[in-house]
């Protein structure tokens, strides 16, 4: 046993009634002890009131001196290893309560094996490619939502391996990003497909290009596909390790003329930056490498063939200071050599207005978030409610919205165009200015604090869901995770009628699913907000179902 | 003239001075001698052809205009050594073989005392390299461990290596630990490999071509400690240093610009070297330093003293008067650690390019001074405060001002042409130039393909040829390394055009 760390000594120079937090670190496979653990113990209410410990051969820590109160335990094996949060499932975690009659010691914290992916990545002359990096996706469920993440991005070195440590287990998907060592990116003189305006002659090329040289990898995953539908997953243990080989194959580049470089101030004081990224796993987007080329003031792109969505960022030295401007990302289809004015093209973009009922609602850092096809995205509002979309590659179809950083207040309705408004979600259209009207009003904003107990007894670390009489109303959901005297606190509850459940183990419920949800609806409880009822709710645990 | 004999008269013309030929050759591993597939080879010259070797190795290159081209090869896994292949390019161009020598690495496991990984760790590859013809050690580069405490140094040429890990702290990304924490710190201090208490007493790790050699650490962690204090009148980018005994850098840290305190990472028990150094606008830097005897507590309210660091003038006297860019002078440290080699060069003021050349932020310390030539004049004289700079070093003091080094140019350059004697062709034959002088540079030159040589431009005084068949870790700036190569001394008065013979002496790369 290690000596106990006092938690006042740092702060207060005389102790109130206060009380010990004491328990081992194991290893959450083999449950064995882990020595030399970093554990810290935080107030959640005052995160200055913090302090750490380092696990002896027993895996034991202890702090003495702690005050009532609630705090988060956190566990974190040396190097760069980010901390686990106790009992962590999705942002939430068990916090450890400290008072009279709440047993805070002897606590058992399982910490997860970090997993690895290492692996080879080389073209089909055996070599590795230059300057590339691997990213890492895996299959999660968010917010009670399946979804496909990045997990990560590592180089490959000149050798071409790569390794990925501190995973997770899961499933994961891997693609590669790089270019051939031998690339050179050679301007195209002539015959080019012409747009209205464009000089294509313009452009001279120095020599013949090589076309052997006039080469790029198209973005691969492993299972040696460049089509992401196709990619083979990667099942990784908890604590495991993965290797694993991609194989790139060189195309021959295509190029896309993007014209003549912004020159339109007397002292050429603006510029413009344009690259592309492609849309992989998931709905997520990586920048892809293109062999680039200029000439008397032209821009060129040598790309593989394929489907990618073209930022443009303008840079304007005019007031003194360079400022960039990002345009909203719009989606091209490269299939041959073409020319692109970037100006040109139809992006999609977001605009608008945000109506608050009460105006004193509307704060600096007021925000929509929209979430579409699981991809999130934040769009600012103004002081004067209005609303632009800003350099982000912006998904069609439909999307949920979230009001953020404006306490108080709820979505009431948005809608686009002359679209019939719903509370919390849009259709939005391609290569068009969504023009959103939106409208928060001020909400009977409620809180429920509550108990999940099992045979009577309150059971910690169970997943807390409070779920709208519809099931479209995402943005209704509340969710936590009971504390380690089986307490929790749902906060920002709108008016309506709820079902409040408990389940012992929701580390990656598809809650959303109704599939899924369904057979525990019947152990929860129904309640109506506002209540007139405000004592503490005890609600039963329900097993979870595979 | 009728227009078909004006396009004979032109298709003639055109296609003599096109004469072009095919350059056929191999590309092959250096050490084992097998073909290297897909490597490719790029052409020099006015017209560069690139072409790629096939499996077999074998390349073709068509079109190549007649006389001579270096051909440059490429290949991932393989030292680029600089070295270009002359080929001369006509009728009779033979089969060109050209040699890649494969990149050696460095791999290699650390763990702690429990056999544990260690992870984070930062190997920084140290070897010694010719600078200005002397041994000096220089970072080769570094590389992290991984989680299983694995690291790998890649891409190096064959050589000589010493690795070094990093100052680090058990928990690095613990930022948060007040002056009053309890929690105790623990770091791995910094290890050489192989096994050596400094930089001087290692034996370096000797890395063959293709080889990867094994470099394991077993670090302990050991209980450690801050120092803390205040250093008055910081400047805008002050940065704090932790240097051993040696002058190796191990650490870094920030200070507190509006307080002027600084607080270091944690260091265990010894004599550490706490180094504050800034740049405050052009004219002067500000610099402290102390050492520190860490035991086994923290060490607090140490008062680090920033002196300025003032701008050592350059005072040029030339025949072309009021030209101030007529030489450029170079600070090179005469014990120059790997992990703060810096050289100091003259600068002129963009503000005042009318005034003498300075130079700028010279720590306290010994440094051999170079002249550089731009124009078309010669030294003459080089000395700061009496102290004559072509026999002696130049002391820079802590806290005081450094007298101006003067330099005489004159207008009586000399120059040595000459030929090497062989007993049959070498290729890559390098003839040396050393001055007596401290403050001219030695110089080398590749041998033309005649066999001549000429070094031009060179101030009156005594120096020594030397023609060798390779330069590789030849000390040539140092007397001693070079007593046992056989040479010749030449005495050369103003403006005198001499002329010398010498014997190429044969020695192995090292």
């Amino acid at each position: 046993m290690i000596g106990l760390i006092p938690l006042l000594l740092l702060l207060a120079p005389t102790a109130p009634d206060t009380y010990i937090v004491t328990g081992t670190v194991v290893d959450h496979l083999q449950n064995r002890p882990l020595h030399t653990i970093l554990v810290t113990l935080t107030s959640t209410q005052d995160r200055r009131l913090t302090v750490s410990q380092i696990t002896g051969a027993d895996g034991r820590f202890g702090f003495n001196n702690v005050p009532a109160g609630k705090y988060t335990l956190s566990a974190q094996r040396r190097g760069n290893n980010r901390p686990q949060l106790y009992r962590e499932d999705g942002g939430y975690s068990t916090a450890i309560a400290v008072g009279p009659e709440l047993p805070s010691q002897n606590i058992v914290f399982p910490l997860e094996a970090p997993g690895s992916i290492s692996g080879t990545v080389l073209d089909q002359n055996g070599d590795p490619p230059a300057a590339a990096q691997v990213w890492l996706y895996r299959k999660t469920v968010s917010g009670g939502k399946p979804e496909i993440q990045i997990a990560g991005q590592r180089p490959v070195d000149r050798s071409g391996n790569f390794h990925a440590g501190h995973l997770g287990p899961g499933t994961y998907f891997v693609a590669v990003s790089g270019r051939p060592w031998y690339a050179r990116g050679f301007p195209r003189g002539v015959g080019f497909p012409q747009s209205a305006g464009d000089v294509i002659g313009a452009i001279t090329a120095p020599g013949d290009p090589n076309p052997e040289l006039d080469v790029v990898y198209p973005v691969t995953y492993y299972g040696d596909t460049t089509d992401s539908a196709a990619a083979a997953p990667v099942n990784l243990a908890e604590g495991g390790s993965a290797t694993i080989q991609i194989n790139l194959r060189a195309v021959p580049a295509v190029h896309v003329d993007l014209g003549p470089e912004l020159q339109d101030g007397p002292n050429h004081n603006r510029m413009r930056n344009t690259f592309l990224t492609v849309e992989t796993i998931g709905g997520n987007t990586m920048p892809v490498f293109a062999n680039m080329a200029g000439m008397n003031g032209r821009q060129e792109l040598g790309v593989a063939p394929g489907h990618y969505i073209l930022h443009t960022t303008t840079f304007d030295n005019s007031g003194g200071a360079m400022r960039g401007t990002m345009g909203p990302g719009a989606r091209i289809d490269i299939t041959g050599n073409t020319s692109i004015t970037p100006g040109d093209l139809k992006p999609t973009s977001l605009s608008g207005q945000l109506r608050f009922e009460d105006s004193e609602g509307l704060r600096a850092q007021t925000f929509l978030l929209f979430l579409c096809a699981n991809r999130p995205f934040t769009v600012r509002v103004l002081k004067d409610g209005s609303l632009q979309s800003k350099g982000q590659a912006i998904l069609p179809g439909r999307c949920e919205v979230t009001l953020g950083n404006a306490p108080g207040f709820y979505l009431k309705s948005i809608a686009v165009g002359d679209a019939k408004a719903s509370a919390d979600t849009v259709e939005l259209a391609e290569g068009v200015d969504n023009r959103i009207t939106a409208v928060a009003a001020k909400g009977a904003m409620s809180e429920l604090n509550g108990m999940t107990v099992q045979n009577d007894q309150p059971l910690s670390s169970a997943m807390v869901l409070l779920l709208p009489e519809d099931p479209a109303r995402a943005s209704l959901i509340r969710r936590d995770q009971s504390d380690s005297d089986g307490s929790f606190l749902l906060r920002d509850i709108l008016p309506g009628r709820y079902t409040l459940l408990a389940i012992d183990n929701g580390k990656g419920l598809a809650y959303r699913d109704p599939a899924v949800i369904q057979p525990y609806l019947a152990q929860g409880v129904t309640l109506e907000f506002p209540r007139r009822d405000k004592t503490p709710v005890r609600v039963n645990v329900a097993a979870r179902k595979e | 003239m009728p227009r078909a004999a004006w396009l004979a008269l032109i298709a003639a013309h055109c296609c003599f001075a096109a004469a072009t030929f095919t350059v056929s050759g191999v590309v092959v591993n250096s050490v084992t001698n097998e073909p290297i597939p897909h490597a490719l080879v790029q052409s020099t010259g006015a017209e560069q052809k690139v072409v790629f070797s096939g499996q077999d190795g074998r390349f073709q290159m068509d079109g190549v205009s007649q006389g001579t081209v270096y051909l440059i090869p490429q290949k991932p896994g393989f030292v680029d050594t600089g070295k270009r292949t002359p080929v001369k390019v006509g009728a009779d161009t033979s089969l060109v073989t050209i040699k890649l020598a494969p990149e050696s690495s460095i791999a290699g496991r650390i763990v702690d005392r429990d056999g544990e990984a260690i992870e984070g760790l930062q190997v920084e590859c140290i070897t010694q390299r010719i600078m200005n013809g002397r041994k000096a050690w220089q970072p080769c580069g570094n590389a992290q461990s991984d989680e299983t405490g694995n690291f790998h140094l890649q891409s190096l040429p064959p050589g000589s290596y010493v690795l070094r890990t990093g100052l680090q702290a058990l928990f690095p990304n613990l930022n948060s630990q007040t002056d009053d924490d309890p929690l105790p710190q623990q770091v791995y201090p910094p290890h050489f490999y192989p096994e050596a208490a400094d930089i001087s007493s290692v034996q370096p790790l000797v890395v063959g071509p293709g080889e990867t050699a094994r470099a394991d650490f077993a670090i302990a962690a050991v209980p450690a400690f801050r120092v803390s204090g205040t250093a008055g009148a910081a400047g805008q980018n002050t940065f704090g240093f932790i240097e051993t005994s040696d002058g190796q850098r191990v650490a870094n840290f920030a200070m507190n610009r509006r307080t002027g305190g600084w607080r270091s990472p944690p260091l265990p028990a010894g004599d550490w070297k706490i180094v504050l150094q800034s740049q405050r606008g052009p004219d002067s830097g500000l610099f402290g330093e102390q050492t520190v005897h860490v035991a086994s507590s923290d060490i607090k309210n140490v008062q680090l003293a920033l002196e300025p660091l003032p701008p050592i003038a350059v005072n040029v006297t030339s025949p072309a008067t009021g030209n101030v860019r007529e030489a450029a002078i170079q600070l090179m440290p005469d014990n120059p650690a790997p992990s703060n080699y810096r050289m100091y060069g003259s600068s002129v003021s963009p503000q005042n390019p009318t005034e003498p050349p300075a130079i700028h932020d010279v720590p306290p310390g010994t440094y051999s001074v170079f002249m550089l030539p731009y124009g078309n004049y010669c030294l003459g004289s080089i000395s700061a405060g009496g102290v004559d700079l072509t026999r002696n070093s130049l002391v820079v003091s802590e806290g005081g001002q450094t007298s101006p080094i003067d330099i005489t140019l004159e207008d009586n350059c000399a120059s040595i042409q000459g030929q090497v004697r062989m007993d049959h062709p070498v290729e890559n034959v390098f003839v040396i130039l050393t001055p007596s002088s401290h403050a001219i540079l030695p110089q080398t030159v590749v041998l033309q393909p005649d066999g001549s040589f000429a070094f031009n431009r060179l101030s009156p005084g005594d120096y020594r040829l030397y023609a060798v068949s390779s330069v590789e870790g030849l000390e040539y700036g140092n007397p001693e390394a070079m007593r046992q190569i056989d040479g010749v001394s030449v005495t050369l008065a103003a403006k005198q055009k001499s002329s010398v013979t010498l014997n190429l002496v044969m020695r192995d790369a090292k």
